[in-house]
């Protein structure tokens, strides 16, 4: 099991590796340079700028430099503002990583209430309604869910904000006092709810598929029989034999389920304004910020490979046949 | 369980014992057929598609053109002589729908025929050039499938954006293959299990027993096997690349305007969002039924041509 984990953790190395090279090469040959302006920049000072993001060494050192810095954790500057591109994700995550967070919980709860529920009603009207539910919600991409909820309870019924998101902000920085003015209670849930259900909704009708499929399954087993025959209440049966046997299909999917509500929110980001790390990455390809990019990618592709990883963990802890693959 | 199997395999075989006869496609054809959902999905695309060819081709069905700006009819509402409206230019917003929704099944079609020549030769080379090749192949599919689709794909179309290239030239053709660059690890990796597989069957060991050479093996014994699942996957691929379409069209990196892509026409819509629901509402809708029939579809045709999956 050791060396199962520890080989697997050694190959995200050289994938993390791979993604760093081809973003690096790929984004180089994004035509245009990231200094073109409408209004051509004099030639010393595009000297000095490129100098300053090595961009006047030849491609292979650029490559070579920025590799070094990568390993040492320095992700390096952005283009556009010069700022630490670290700090500009750290600063994104934060809003990013609330509302992924939000969105978990909402997917999980709401998805495994609606699974279980359709699964002890099987092929009755309960059953038929969370199908449904979750058959619109795995075919309907995101954005189109964000529209249909800002037409229905913001336009229409005026319920929630569609600007921003309501959680505390970390950028509020007092320069008189030099005092970080953040407040982790300042909450507005007007401008948490439809971001959160717009993100997650995709993902809690997969986990309602996934959460239905693996409780029928447990239903049908002979110790479900047992306890039922030696008259245990219908709750007990339901809460402690079948869910917690249901569980373990289900946490499997919850890993790549994170990665995705982290890693796809920069569409919801956009829709709603919200200044996370998504958003950040759009403006960044549109502003040709190479450092930006390179930073943004390399951090979702993290996100990606971690969430893998402890899938594949979880895995081989499940089920001891994989670790010898 | 295993009583309940056996019963539903026994009712299965009575439903199809007269029809014996049939080969493995028109019988899949048949239970196709039977469910309810994936025949209205398919009528309602084939409708879709329909009209998008014939709206963009013949004017008495598109009425106006995508392009056309009269300032006498800036944000006019649906009605007799604007199906879906006008948009803040005054242009009509069925023809610019038409136009979009002809662009999304062009990229998502598109995107699958790539999708499927790249996804049954690397996934074929995986499974049968031996563990070398094996190897190599599954490490680099490994890579792409950690990469960030979207972010991959959004950088993808950044870099072949503004290229006076031969066929890359133009914005759909540059889309689809920024999409089918991502999309193809999933059909190589499930044509490689299934080759695999079906490597160590009886019927393919029965087949060389009588002297069948490598290629009649494969493409007369393996390949018709793995279609089936292939068919399915390509189906459910067909609506994520429109999904991607769509994202990039929404983003601002999808066909350049005048051209009006289904993306571009929600993002549009945003900024009436408060006064003029329908510029948002028809192209939102349209996405929405694309994608839900390409899923029903999907659905449909796993359970016809896989009926133990059920």
């Amino acid at each position: 099991m050791t060396g199962y984990i520890i080989r697997r953790i050694l190959w995200t190395i050289p994938v993390l590796w791979a993604i760093a090279t081809i973003t690096f090469f790929l984004m180089h040959a994004v035509p245009g340079g990231p200094f073109d302006r409408d209004k051509e920049l004099p030639p010393a000072a595009l000297a000095n700028l490129e100098k300053r993001y090595n961009l006047d060494e030849p491609l292979l050192v650029q490559y070579g430099l920025y590799l070094e810095n990568l390993v040492q954790g320095d992700l390096g500057l952005s283009f556009k503002n010069g700022r630490e591109v670290r700090d500009s994700i750290t600063e994104g995550l934060a809003v990013t990583a609330q509302l992924g967070v939000f969105a978990f919980l909402y997917a999980t709860i709401v998805g495994m209430t609606l699974g279980v529920i359709a699964a002890l009603y099987h092929n009755r009207l309960p059953d038929y309604l969370c199908v449904f539910f979750a058959t619109i919600g795995t075919a309907m991409p995101n954005f189109i869910i964000a529209t249909f909820l800002v037409i229905i309870f913001s336009v229409q019924l005026g319920w929630f904000g569609v600007l921003g998101w309501g959680g505390p902000r970390f950028d509020i920085f007092d320069p008189l006092t030099w005092k970080n003015n953040f407040d982790p209670f300042a909450w507005d849930f007007h401008k948490v709810v439809l971001p959160v259900v717009a993100l997650g909704t995709l993902s809690a009708a997969y986990i309602a598929r996934v959460t239905r499929a693996s409780v029928l399954e447990v239903l049908n087993q002979d110790y479900i029989r047992t306890a039922r025959a030696k008259g245990l209440t219908e709750y007990v049966v339901v809460l402690r034999h079948t869910i917690k046997n249901a569980m373990v299909p289900i946490l499997t999917v919850l890993g790549p389920i994170f990665a995705f509500l982290v890693t796809g929110s920069f569409i919801v980001e956009r829709v709603f304004a919200i200044n996370g790390v998504g958003y950040r990455f759009v403006t960044a390809v549109f502003q040709r910020d190479y450092g930006m990019i390179m930073g943004t990618t390399l951090f979702f592709a993290a996100v990606v490979a971690i969430a893998n990883l402890v899938v594949d963990i979880l895995y081989a802890a499940v089920d001891p046949r994989i670790r010898y693959r | 369980m295993a009583q309940v199997e056996a019963v539903s395999g026994f009712e299965q075989w009575q439903e199809f014992a007269p029809r014996r006869q049939r080969g493995l496609w028109s019988d899949a054809f048949f239970r196709l057929t039977r469910n309810r959902f994936a025949m209205v999905a398919l009528l309602v695309l084939v409708a879709l598609i329909a009209l998008a060819l014939v709206g963009n081709n013949v004017h008495s069905v598109q009425r106006y053109s995508p392009r056309e700006q009269n300032t006498d009819t800036l944000l006019a509402g649906p009605s007799g002589s604007h199906f879906f409206g006008t948009d803040n230019l005054g242009r009509d917003n069925w023809s610019r729908v038409l136009q979009g929704t002809l662009i999304s099944l062009q990229v998502g079609f598109g995107v699958q025929a790539i999708v499927l020549v790249i996804g049954l030769t690397v996934g074929g080379m995986a499974a049968l050039g031996g563990r070398m090749l094996d190897n190599i192949m599954m490490r680099i599919t490994d890579i792409f499938y950690a990469f960030p689709d979207l972010l991959f794909i959004i950088l993808m179309r950044a870099v072949l954006q503004n290229r006076d290239w031969p066929v890359l030239g133009d914005p759909v053709p540059q889309m689809i293959f920024a999409i089918s660059f991502v999309a193809w690890v999933t059909i190589a990796r499930l044509v490689r299990g299934q080759m695999l597989s079906l490597k160590e069957r009886d019927f393919v060991l029965a087949s060389r027993a009588m002297g069948a050479g490598n290629s009649r093996i494969v493409f007369q014994h393996m390949l018709p096997n793995t279609l089936g699942p292939v068919i399915v996957a390509v189906v459910f691929g067909i609506p994520l690349a429109i999904f991607a379409e769509a994202v990039l069209g929404f983003i601002g990196f999808g066909v350049p305007p005048p051209t009006a892509s289904l993306g571009r026409l929600i993002a549009d819509g945003y900024n009436f969002i408060r006064s003029d629901i329908w510029m948002v509402l028809f192209p939102a809708g349209t996405i929405g039924l694309l994608m839900l029939c390409f899923t029903f579809l999907g659905d449909g045709l796993r359970d016809a041509l896989d009926p133990r999956a059920r």
